[in-house]
């Protein structure tokens, strides 16, 4: 199973992709929007794990541009913002599911689990 | 106590215009009577060259018929001829004959000349005109010609009471009239206030319409719609703080968070233990930075931190920065230039060495490493300036007017490498307490300047020049 981490925090990002590497999960990290869009256009990924805040290009971006290109992976958005609006443009922008900072790390392993065995 | 506009208003406008009518039906009277009298004088004199022309022709004054005499209190006039002495050797009337005497009037009559006096009849006042006899016919010499005025003055006072009710009806009539001219004129302020009780918190956009095409109202509703917009954005900078701050919180814990997670849920090696732990001590340290730097922002905003000023060598304080900073930033050459002479300024050193830290660790996070950071310290008119300036990509002109922002951080991410967006807005506040100025410009072809320019001497606040930050955009971007 792998998945693509795209955390612009060092320590974040870190810690997700040692945890899921820990949990079986073939996992790489990139730290910006336009890496994340470049590896998931042209590597298969079966599960797209996305911070919302990233520079330059964020984290709604980074689902828009991939679903207008058709693809169709799960995205797992994590998200330190929590108005309304937010939640809105990134489920319009294509994300799966939302996970508010500060996650439990099993329920996150659980999401995971679940969005990337249900029928695409 | 409350107290009503609305009948302070009706109640002050009806007195005024009571006092006015009274006033008015007082003055009419007084000119009524003064002009009856005189009225009644001229047709004494009238009467008086009747009788008088009667006595040169026929030696002796009109005499009265009976009819007339009866009527005679009412009607007519009592008519004499007095002697030198005064006495009556002929009267009109054999009623006139009670006319009392006025001394000076016969004084003046017998010195040519004519007088109208108050004499009295039987008790009752009389009006009197003295005057020579134009002809010399003997014992008649001074010739006086009376009347009642009682029924003239009787006729003023009925007028004089018919105005006084007139005011008083006037005065009730302006009671009436001021009601509803203040409820007229308050209610349009009532509806204003109604409608902006109405206005709730969190609602955007919301303004007084009330009311607002009338010309009188027209300013008080700009003002207050002003004031709203006014409250509106700082509403709006309030959440966006709140938000900002709860997104600031949130990384760090989450961090937190799935290090303990990850380090409990399988069984680990003592160093792993041990760097879960570190790693937590350091989200730790970073969310009390973040509390550090609310807390002290919130106490540089309200006044409550009193700067502790001395006198301190500016090239000193700008010199253990640059120290601090070089052991910090090791992948930055920092460049320190300083004059020989000392630069002597007011300034909290702790405070300072906060706001120069800043600086310097704001142009480490916005530079690539092995580039070079330039600190300079000068006097400059009357203050001393330091100037820290990076050969980073500078902030884009038109984000540079929010450079002193709280949270500004020029980076959408708003991830750890750009630090707080605190750290500036920390720095301008500090530079304002002590009356000092901040600002900050693009270097060409690129980087930033942020110049501080410190008096060097204390200042009076009242007169001091407004010391916000400024952000320049003189220079192209790099």
């Amino acid at each position: 199973m792998r998945i693509l981490v795209v955390e612009d925090d060092h320590k974040l990002g870190a810690l997700l992709r040692e945890g899921l590497r820990e949990e079986g999960f073939e996992v790489e990290w990139v730290k910006t929007g336009e890496e994340g869009v470049s590896l998931a256009l042209t590597d298969g990924y079966d599960l797209l794990l996305l911070d919302y805040m990233l520079p330059a290009k964020n984290g709604r971006e980074v689902a828009l541009e991939l679903r207008r290109e058709g693809r169709l992976l799960p995205i797992l958005m994590l998200t330190a913002r929590d108005s309304a609006e937010d939640l809105q443009q990134a489920v319009q922008a294509g994300v799966s599911e939302l996970m508010g900072k500060p996650f439990r790390f099993a329920e996150l392993v659980e999401r995971i689990v679940r969005l990337t065995s249900a029928p695409a | 106590m409350a107290r009503s506009l609305r009948r302070t208003l009706a109640v002050r406008f009806s007195l005024t215009m009571v006092v006015a009518l009274v006033a008015i039906a007082l003055w009419a009277y007084l000119g009524m009577t003064r002009i009856l009298r005189d009225q009644l004088d001229r047709s004494l004199y009238t009467s008086y060259e009747v009788h008088a022309g009667a006595l040169a022709t026929q030696g002796s004054i009109v005499q009265l018929p009976s009819v007339a005499e009866l009527r005679l209190l009412e009607i007519n006039r009592l008519v004499v001829g007095r002697d030198k002495t005064g006495r009556i050797v002929q009267a009109n009337t054999g009623l006139a004959r009670d006319l009392s005497l006025d001394s000076v009037a016969l004084r003046h009559a017998l010195a040519g000349q004519r007088t109208a006096t108050d004499a009295t009849w039987r008790g009752r006042e009389v009006r009197a005109v003295y005057g020579p006899a134009s002809v010399d016919t003997g014992a008649v010499v001074v010739l006086e010609v009376a009347t009642f005025p009682a029924p003239l003055e009787a006729a003023s006072r009925r007028v004089l009471f018919r105005m006084i009710g007139t005011a008083l009806l006037g005065a009730l009539a302006s009671l009436v009239g001021a009601a509803w001219l203040t409820r007229s004129s308050l209610e349009p302020v009532e509806a204003i206030a109604r409608q902006a009780g109405a206005i709730q918190g969190g609602r955007t956009g919301q303004r007084i319409t009330a009311h607002a095409d009338v010309i009188e109202l027209h300013g008080l509703i700009e003002v207050l719609n002003q004031m709203l917009a006014r409250l509106e954005r700082s509403y709006e900078w309030h959440r966006q703080i709140v938000r900002d701050l709860g997104h600031d919180l949130r990384t760090p814990i989450a961090t937190m968070r799935a290090t303990v997670e990850m380090a409990l849920w399988t069984e680990r090696r003592p160093d792993q233990y041990r760097e879960a732990l570190a790693s937590t001590l350091e989200e730790v340290d970073r969310l009390t930075l973040i509390t550090d730097a609310f807390g002290l922002l919130g106490k540089l905003e309200s006044g409550e931190l009193v700067p502790m000023l001395a006198d301190t060598d500016v090239r000193a304080v700008a010199g253990q920065a640059v120290d601090r900073a070089r052991e910090r930033l090791g992948g930055h050459e920092i460049r320190f230039t300083r004059p020989e002479e000392v630069l002597p300024a007011p300034v909290d050193l702790r405070l300072l060495g906060m706001v120069l830290d800043q600086l310097l660790d704001n142009a480490r996070r916005h530079t690539p490493s092995g580039t070079r950071v330039d600190v300079t310290v000068a006097a400059q008119d009357g203050a001393v300036r330091v100037i820290v300036e990076d050969d980073g990509p500078g902030v884009p002109e038109e984000q540079m007017g929010q450079l002193f922002s709280r949270f500004y951080r020029g980076d959408p991410a708003r991830g750890r490498q750009a630090g707080l967006g605190l750290g500036l807005t920390l720095a301008a506040a500090i530079v304002e307490l002590h009356r000092g100025r901040i600002t900050a410009e693009s270097r060409n072809p690129r980087g930033l300047r942020i110049s501080i320019e410190l008096p060097n001497r204390r200042v009076v606040e009242s007169g001091s020049p407004d010391h916000r930050p400024e952000a320049q955009q003189d220079r192209p971007l790099g």
